[in-house]
Parts: C-alpha cells; structure tokens; sequence
C-alpha cells in the first residue's frame, strides 16, 4: 500500500525538468550574437521544444508510473544536499580541510545507526568518527598536495 | 626491432615499470585525475633518464593510467577517467553484487588484450593506418560524432524518447563556454568564469559519483548487497570461472579491439568515444546482449578492451605523422623530443631503435599492468566492501570535491559538479539518462566544431557535396543509420511480439 501511494507519472517531473532547461537555455540565447555561434544550440533547442512536446504527449497515452523516491531515509538525502551545499559555499572561505572535516564529521554520524542509537558512548562515536575522517583528510591530503602537487583550496584555515 | 627490444628488457627498466604502473594504475582510478596528468607528473623524473628507460616509464605509466579508471566506475560508479564512463553500467551492478572481483578480473584481461591489440596494430601497421586518418576531414567527423550519438537509441531502449531528451540536454550544456570557432562566450549565466565551459571530467563525477552518494545516504544500509564477508571470493574462485566467459564473449573482446585501433588512430577521438560506441556495438554480438547493464561481464569487457585499444593505436599518428592523436600523445610528444626524437615520417628512418623500445615498452606495460591489477584490484575491492557505510560516504564525497577542483583549479567546477550531480539524481528518478547526457557533452564539441568546419569547406562547393558524397561519410552515414534504426526496430518488433502473446492468451 505503500508503495502504491508513493507512485507518481514521472514523464510529469521529466517534462518539468525539460521545461526548466529550455527556458533557461532559451533566454541566454539572445546573448549570442554571432550567427555561425546560434545555430547549433538553435537545432538543439528546437529539437527540444518538439521532444517537450511529445513528452507530454507521452504523459497522457503512456505514461511512465514509477515509485520516484525509493529511499528509505529521504530525510538523510536532503539534509545531505543542505551539507554539501553549505560545505561547498564555505570551502573557499574557511579553508577546504577545515571545512570538509567538520561536514565529514557530521555526515557521518547522521548516516551512523549507532550514533542515534547509544546514549552514554554517543562521546566515544563522535570522537572516534572525527578521527576516522581526520585520518581520510590527511590521506588526501598527502596524496594530492604532496605526492601528486596538486592544489587544494584555500581558504582563512587549512 | 630486436635490438629495441634488448635495449628495453634490462632489470632496471622492467623494477622502473612495475613501480610507475601502481602509480598510474592509482591516480587512474582517482575520479578527477586522468591519465595526462599522471603522464605529466612522471616527465620531470625522466629527463634524467637514458631514451629507453624514459619513454618506457611514459608508456608503462600511459596503459595503466587508462586502465585504472575502471576501479572508481566498478566500485564507486564513478569513471576515474572519460575512458571508462560504459564500465560502470556493468561494472558496478556487478561489484554491487558481490562479485567486484570478477568484474576487476573481466576489466583486467580485457584492457590487457585490448592494450595488446592496440600496441600490434602500432608495430606492425601503423603506416597503413596512419593513411586512414589523413583521409578524415571535418564531414567524417562530424558523422563519427553523429554515429557515436546514435548510441543513445541502445541505451535507451524501451525509453528512446527521454534517452533522445537526455542527450539533446547533454548536447546544450556542451555549448557552454566559449565557442571554438568564433571565441565568444556562450550561456555565459552573467559570469566570466564559464569562459572555460563545463569539463567532461567534473560532469562525470557530478552525474556518476553524486547520484551514487546520495543513494548511500538514503539506503539507510550497505551500497553494497554483502551480508557475509567471506562471499566477497577471491581470485582463485573467481578467475576461471571469468575467463571462462570471458572467451564466450571473444566476439565483443574482437570487436571493441578493433573500435578501439580505429577511433584511437582518430585525432581528438579517442579513448572517451571508443568505451562508449565499443558497448552499444558488442551488445549486438554478445551472447548475453540483452542483460547489458544489469552486471554482465560482455558489458564490462567492452568499454575497457576498446579504451586499452586506443594507447597504441593513438600513438600511430604521433609517431607516423607527428600529429598528436590525443593530450596524452602530446604530452609523450614532448617527452619524445626533449630526449632527441622528431616524430613524423622519418622518425623509424632515424631512431629505429629507440621507437621500438617503446613500442615494446607499451607492450610489456600492458603485462605488467595486467599482474599489478588483478594483485592489487582485488584486494582494493575487498577492502573498498568492509569500509562502514558512514567513513564511505564521506570518503567519496571528499575524493568527488578534490578530484572535481583537481581539473582546474577553480571552485566553480565544484559547484558546477554539484549541480551536475543534482540533475543527475534527478535524472535517475525520472527515468531520464545520465549516460545520454554525458553522451551529449563529451561528442557535443566534435560534432559542432566539424559541423561549422565542413560548411566553411562547402563554400567552394556544396553542403550536400561535402556532407554526402564522400565515400567515408556515406559509409558512416550507413553505419549511423543502421546503429539508430536497430534498436528501435527490435523494440517495435519486441512490444508486438508481446501484443500478440497477450491476445494469444
């Protein structure tokens, strides 16, 4: 009952996910000014305008009934999108490791069934969880900083 | 030929391979790291070196480098370079299966024969071949980028509609940037910064590696469906029982060689086409065609036999012709001056030796390549499994982040591998195809740099002229036409089949 509950015509999210890029596409066209730069993403545009078109076609003669949002914790997905986004917002300007460790830190213990589990050790987890990334942050570090020279951003810490 | 041969097989050449293999094999499989820069990192430690020994490590660091993209694709679905983008629509299925370690073993002996393949056609046709790329202009381009798009109707079988949608998004978001032709900025969005357009690599990792993160995180269980460590295997279990299958599909091992030998000799081609045109084309020759993406190892042998095959055959016009056929052949290029080489037409005439040496070097890299991969694959794989879900995910949401700013050194790339990951789960969750985009973007600039390139040449003749009367194009036009037809025609004649079996009962 569940899942029947939770199945939705996706062609309906595809065809609003089409909509979306051929109006953001569709309006920086007319930045483009030099004729030979128009023509493809004209072809491509069009071409996706008629797809659109036959898309919602599709919605109504076969549609494609699917479960959309399988996850058991869909919670933990959007709070996740939230971290990263936080985390990639902050990375320049308090420092990449900085930064990541703190959201590697809290990521981890969200996802760990443990952490909401335990109520006297809960110490214990976070603590050894901090160090657990600490360690994979200074591997990557190491490997990429020093071993292959390649950059890492900076920001107001490491 | 002998001589270069002996000149290569010393002690010190062959403990230097081993070493600069891992290496390669390592930062091969880090997503963000492509094989040029692991080429590029071992050049300053060869100019020190004699001839030999120098190119030799390029070539041994060069194979594995390619190779070790398959490790990201199988265990964390993410391609570790644009060579291995197919590899995950089986390799990790698999590897999700419990069965990682066959698909190291099946992307292992596939890239060493398709390396093998690719480093014969070298030696021994080369002049031949390096003819055949002469022969391409802007229109056979342009069809090679229309037959490679054709691809999307296979991958979208039963979908076509939202697989042709797809690749279409793929193509736009290749107009990002700055035009090639002209030098102005396209869907700019305001800002300067995407002067430098959407890298193939940061999209990879946003539409693979990101939608894979967000389904760890909402499984609430393991990525992976092992509930026993001990059904992990080993090689022993495992090796027979996939060369054995291995040689059922002998025929996809043939055919994706022989893509790879002739998109490789393609300037600008190449590695990033060959995986991808290598899986559409064997799952019309697999015996197990049909299970292509559920985990199959015809589907893994595929993209990896073909993207090995490129090495040697991208050397051909490198040394024939002296035109770098990819990045990497460049980089070697350079390499191959600095120690007093001139490729081109007379480099054989004049440094025999030395050209053979590393023919051969790219030969026994191949060998070596195939010992260190199954030796250290598999135990990367065994321990990849026993990692706790929570230090996983994080683990490759920092290696995603690192590897996406690795590329250019810019913060936007990180943003932008984020926002390709967000549409990339969305796209899972619509049923719209992320392979189709990446599809879209990586042939995107080909097909619109030779479409312009072939009407600035038809001005002096015709369109219809240059596009479809050249025997090459029409032969690619036949190829495009029979690649996009195919899968439709089975699908059309599969749902009548199953009408009819409806009215029958």
């Amino acid at each position: 009952m569940n899942n029947d509950r939770k199945k939705r015509n996706a062609d309906i999210y595809a065809a609003a996910i089409v909509l979306l890029l051929l109006v953001i596409f569709g309006v920086q066209m007319k930045n483009i000014k030099a004729p030979n730069d128009v023509y493809f993403p004209s072809f491509l545009l069009s071409v996706l305008a008629v797809g659109f078109v036959l898309l919602l076609i599709k919605i109504w003669k076969a549609p494609d009934i699917r479960v959309i949002f399988s996850e058991i914790k869909l919670s933990y997905v959007g709070i996740g999108i939230l971290v990263s986004a936080i985390w990639i917002f902050l990375i320049p300007k308090l420092g990449f490791f900085t930064t990541s460790f703190l959201a590697m830190t809290f990521i981890s213990l969200m996802v760990d069934p443990e952490f909401s589990l335990s109520g006297e050790k809960k110490g214990q987890i976070i603590l050894k969880t901090a160090l657990v990334n600490l360690a994979v942050i200074i591997i990557v570090a190491v490997m990429f900083r020093i071993f292959l020279d390649v950059p890492t951003p900076k920001g107001l810490f490491y | 030929m002998i001589a270069g041969l002996k000149a290569l097989l010393t002690v010190q050449n062959i403990a230097l391979m081993f070493l600069v293999s891992a290496i390669g094999l390592s930062i091969g499989a880090l997503p963000g790291l492509s094989a040029g820069i692991a080429v590029a990192l071992m050049i300053p430690f060869t100019f020190s070196m004699k001839p030999v020994t120098g190119l030799a490590v390029l070539a041994a660091v060069y194979m594995s480098a390619v190779y070790g993209g398959c490790f990201s694709a199988i265990l964390i679905n993410t391609p570790g370079t644009p060579g291995s983008i197919a590899t995950c629509y089986d390799g990790h299925p698999m590897a999700k299966q419990g069965k990682g370690i066959k698909a190291i073993i099946a992307a292992t002996m596939g890239s060493t024969f398709g390396g093998l393949v690719g480093c014969l056609a070298l030696l021994f046709i080369a002049p031949s071949l390096a003819r055949i790329t002469l022969k391409f202009g802007p229109p056979e381009y342009f069809w090679v980028a229309i037959f490679g798009l054709t691809i999307m109707a296979s991958l979208g079988e039963g979908n076509i509609l939202k697989t042709l949608l797809s690749g279409i998004i793929g193509l736009l978001i290749s107009c990002i940037g700055m035009t090639t032709m002209g030098g102005a900025l396209r869907f700019g969005f305001g800002t300067y910064k995407m002067q430098g357009g959407i890298n193939i690599t940061v999209a990879m990792i946003g539409l693979f590696c990101v939608p894979e993160v967000m389904a760890m995180l909402g499984s609430g269980g393991s990525l992976y469906e092992i509930t026993d460590n001990s059904a992990i295997g080993s090689i022993r279990s495992y090796f027979k029982e996939t060369c054995r299958e291995i040689w059922q599909e002998k025929s996809v091992v043939l055919l994706s060689s022989a893509i790879g030998v002739i998109t490789g000799i393609l300037p600008g081609a190449g590695a990033t086409i060959a995986n991808l045109i290598a899986y559409n084309e064997s799952k019309k020759v697999s015996p197990h065609g049909k299970e292509f993406g559920t985990g199959v190892v015809g589907g893994i042998l595929a993209p990896e036999t073909a993207n090995n095959a490129t090495v040697g055959a991208g050397m051909i016009p490198t040394l024939t012709l002296g035109v770098p056929g990819t990045p990497v052949a460049a980089i070697i290029y350079g390499a191959m001056m600095m120690h007093g080489l001139q490729p081109g037409l007379q480099l054989f005439e004049k440094s025999g030796d030395i050209v053979y040496s590393m023919i051969f070097a790219f030969i026994v890299g191949t060998i070596i390549m195939m010992i260190i991969g199954i030796t250290i694959g598999t135990e990367l794989y065994k321990a990849v499994v026993r990692v706790p879900q929570k230090y996983l995910v994080t683990a490759v949401m920092l290696l995603a982040i690192t590897g996406a700013y690795s590329v250019r050194n810019s913060t936007m790339d990180i943003m932008i591998m984020a926002l390709m990951g967000l549409l990339g789960y969305l796209c899972r969750k619509v049923n719209l195809s992320s392979g189709a985009v990446v599809l879209g973007l990586v042939l995107g600039s080909i097909c619109e740099n030779a479409f312009v390139r072939s009407v600035l040449i038809s001005k002096k003749t015709s369109v219809f002229q240059v596009f479809f009367m050249r025997p090459i194009s029409l032969v690619l036009i036949l190829i495009s036409v029979f690649s996009f037809g195919f899968p439709i025609y089975k699908s059309m004649k599969a749902k009548k089949a199953e009408k009819e079996a409806e009215n029958h009962e």
